[in-house]
This record gives C-alpha cells, structure tokens and sequence, in this order.
C-alpha cells in the first residue's frame, strides 16, 4: 500500500534535489576552507585582470602627459600608487569573496543537514513516523 | 472593484503556476528580442546583425539559456555594432563591460535582467521606475545593478550620437579617440547624477518598505519617487544638467504607476511550481507531479432566500447529523 506521508516528503526531497538540492551538494562537496578559499581565489583573478584593465585605460588615458614629461616622473611613487589601489581593491573583494563564500557555504550545510535528516527518516520507515495506511 | 483585480491576480498566478515552464522561456526570448531590436535601432551599424533573422535567432537561443546569458548576448551585439564604427568605440564598450562582469556581475549574478531593463526603461521614457522597482524587489547592491544600467544607456547614447564623428576622426591620434570616448561616456554630468540619484532612491526604498509600518511598500514608492526628482533638480541646479522638469515629474509619476502595479503583482517572490519529479523506493517508482495549492480568491456567490421552508431547520439538523455520524 503506497504511504501517502512519505510519498509526500519524498517528492518535496526529489524537488530539492533536482533544483537548489544539486547546487547545494556541489558546495558541500568542499570542506569550508577550500571552498571560501577557492571563491578568493577566482575573485583574486577577477580583481587583478581588472585592476590590469583600469591600469592599460588609465596609461592611455595619459599617456600624452606621460610622454611629455616621462623623466620627471617619480616611478616609484607613480608604482607605490599604484600598489596602494591594488591592495585596496584587493582587501574590499577579498573581504566580500569571503563573507559571501562562507555565507553560501552555510545555507548550504544547513539545507543538506535537513536534506540527510530527511533521508534518514525516510530509510528509517514506519519506526520514525510514517505510518503505513491502510 | 478590489475584489475584481485581486481575482484577476490570482487568476494570472494561477496560469503563470500552471504554464510555467513554457511562459519563462517565452519571456526570456520576449526580452531577448526587445532588447536586441533597441541596440539594433540605436546602433545598427553591422549589418549581419541589424536583421530580423539573425535577432530571431539569438532571442531564440536565449529563450533556453540562463538569463545571464541575455546581458552577455546584449553586450556582444554592442560591441560588434561598435565594431563597425571604429576599433576604439568597440574596445571602449569592452573596457565597461568586461570591468562590470569581472567587479560585479561574478558576485551578482541573479541581477542581469534589472541591468537589461534599465535602459529600456530610459528608452519609454520612465527610467525612474528602476529604482524603486529595484528598491522593493531587491537589496541595497541593486543600486550598483542599476547604476551600471545606467552607464550602458548613456555609453549607447552617446556613441549613437557620436557615431559619423568617431568614425571619421582618422585624422586624430588612437590615443586622443580613446580619450573623446572617454571623456564623453564618463564626463557626462547628467550620467552621474543620474547615478547618485538612483542609487540613493534604491537604498531609501529599501530601507523604508522593511519598516514595520502599515502601508510601508506605499510610502516607500512615494518617498522613493520624491527622493529622486530632489535629487534630479538639485543636481540640475547646481551642475546644469539640462534635464526637464515637465519630464522628470511626469516620469516620476508613470514611475510610481509601474511600481504600484509591481507590488499589487508581485507574486512572483513568494509563488510555488509546479513540480514533476521521479523517484523510487523498495516497492514502487513514482512520476509525481506536485501542483501547489491554490488561494483562489474567486467571488463568493451570495444565495438571498426569498422564502423560507418549514421543514429547512430539521433538514439541516439531520444533515449535520449525519455529518457527525460519518
């Protein structure tokens, strides 16, 4: 006889797992570290190829004036600038990358805590709360 | 005259729940092609491009992408329309794209629709609509989303305006074009205004409708849409933007029109689908197909009894009996 209870609680799971459910292991197939590390890491990527964009507009951009007056110019502090605005942009998604990262990382253990919970009602059958009907 | 339109609502709640899965690719592919026939009317300088066939055909492709997709489509239209103009238009719109999706969009991706939309709100003539949309249907960081709206409308304003000058500029240096186009897209005053405004009205949208206050999504559409015309006419005075007054209040009132029908619609935060799963267990396997309750808010028909029947009290009686008993 089909248990309407738990033919409820399966198709809820079965809609989870198909949606949220897939991404939601995918995180969690990642110890923490490794996954807020990893979400850095591209930000890092993206941050810097980015900064190289600003830096190649910024170049050009001046480039008259830099021409013009190309041995008055201080390298060291023109670089130091430079480098201060990097780590500056850096520090800001770094931070946001890691905050987000352990954000998502979160909902998703909770999701699939519930999500094995669950499963272990339903492996666990009649003895935890499905009744079979009649 | 309520009644009516919330039956109305939950009858399109009830067909979006229904159809679905047809009705999100056909609105994707519908603001695919609205958006693909806007860049093409502003920009349509390559020709390949500026064809019915081809932005059938790229709508369509979009229809079964994910929506991300479309800003990515949207993006590359107008860069190749660029293309055609010169190498330094269509390396200036790759700059402010490429910085976009490698600062923000990584981080965002849920908001492409809002940044799609924005322009084409500019383009009807009610962009002010955008961030008290964005304000009750988002968080904080849609102002960045809407702020980079911003910034493709008045890229694309721009270079549509500017098109027979940077194009046959040949005479000028690389350097000195990049510098025009530059200076054109970011120094325009009215841009940054218009940036400072909307982000400011998505934040105090935002802020207010979380107030646990009656009526708090009203008073955030109307302290929303005040906020932004100060704001517009302030930086009118002071920077001399240009922009028009008639035009500014009028937009701001169509504004608030949309965002009233909005929130009266917005059942698309809190709707559940339809699902259809497989699943299998020792005995069976199951093809379910889970269709959400429905709240149907249909008219209660009102019977009014002209007469009255001796024998009606002891029918009911026995009925309720009867009732119990079962």
């Amino acid at each position: 006889m089909i248990n309407r209870d738990k033919v409820a609680v399966m198709t809820k799971m079965a809609a989870y797992e198909a949606g949220d459910g897939r991404k939601n292991m995918a995180v969690c197939s990642y110890f923490r570290g490794d996954y807020v590390g990893f979400q850095m890491l591209k930000s890092w990527i993206a941050v810097t190829i980015a900064f190289c964009i600003l830096v190649a507009v910024y170049l050009v951009y001046q480039m008259d004036s830099l021409m013009t007056d190309f041995y008055n110019i201080d390298l060291l502090e023109l670089g130091k600038k430079f480098g201060t605005a990097y780590l500056a942009l850096c520090a800001v998604y770094l931070a946001a990358a890691f905050i987000i990262g352990q954000r998502r990382y979160g909902l998703a253990l909770r999701a699939t805590a519930k999500f094995d919970k669950e499963l272990d009602l339903l492996a666990g059958g009649e003895d935890d709360g499905f009744e079979e009907e009649e | 005259m309520t009644t009516s339109l919330l039956v109305v609502r939950e009858y399109i709640r009830n067909f979006y729940v229904k159809y679905e899965e047809y009705i999100v690719p056909v609105l994707k592919f519908l603001l695919a092609l609205i958006s693909l026939l806007m860049i093409n009317s502003q920009l349509g300088y390559m020709d390949e491009l500026n064809n019915a066939a081809a932005v059938l055909v790229v709508a369509l492709i979009c229809s079964f992408m994910p929506r991300n997709f479309i800003l990515f489509v949207t993006a590359g239209f107008v860069t190749l329309h660029l293309y055609e103009v010169s190498l330094e238009c269509a390396a200036a719109a790759l700059v402010v794209f490429l910085l976009m999706f490698l600062l923000y969009f990584r981080f965002s991706p849920g908001s492409s629709v809002l940044v799609i939309v924005t322009p084409m709100l500019f383009a009807i003539k009610i962009p002010y609509a955008a961030p008290i949309v964005a304000g009750l249907l988002g968080n904080p960081f849609a102002a960045v989303t809407v702020a980079c709206g911003v910034v493709i409308y008045y890229l694309i304003t721009y270079m549509n305006a500017n098109a027979s000058i940077l194009g046959a500029s040949e005479a000028e240096s690389v350097i000195q074009r990049f510098r025009d186009i530059f200076d054109g897209i970011f120094g325009s005053r009215a841009m940054l205004i218009v940036i400072a405004a909307f982000a400011v009205t998505v934040i105090m949208v935002y802020l207010v409708r979380k107030l646990s206050v009656d009526y708090a999504w009203t008073i955030a559409i109307v302290a929303g849409a005040l906020l932004d015309i100060v704001i517009l006419m302030v930086g009118d005075l002071i920077y001399d933007a240009n922009f028009s007054i008639g035009g500014v209040i009028l937009g701001s009132i169509a504004a608030m029109a949309a965002a009233f029908v909005v929130q009266f619609f917005r059942f698309n935060l809190d709707y559940s689908r339809t699902e259809k799963v497989q699943f299998e267990d020792d005995e069976y396997y199951y093809y379910v197909k889970a269709v959400p309750k429905m709240t149907v808010a249909t008219p209660e028909k009102k019977v009014k009894k002209i007469t009255t029947q001796r024998n009606s009290r002891n029918a009911r009686h026995t009925h309720t009996r009867d009732t119990a008993r079962k």
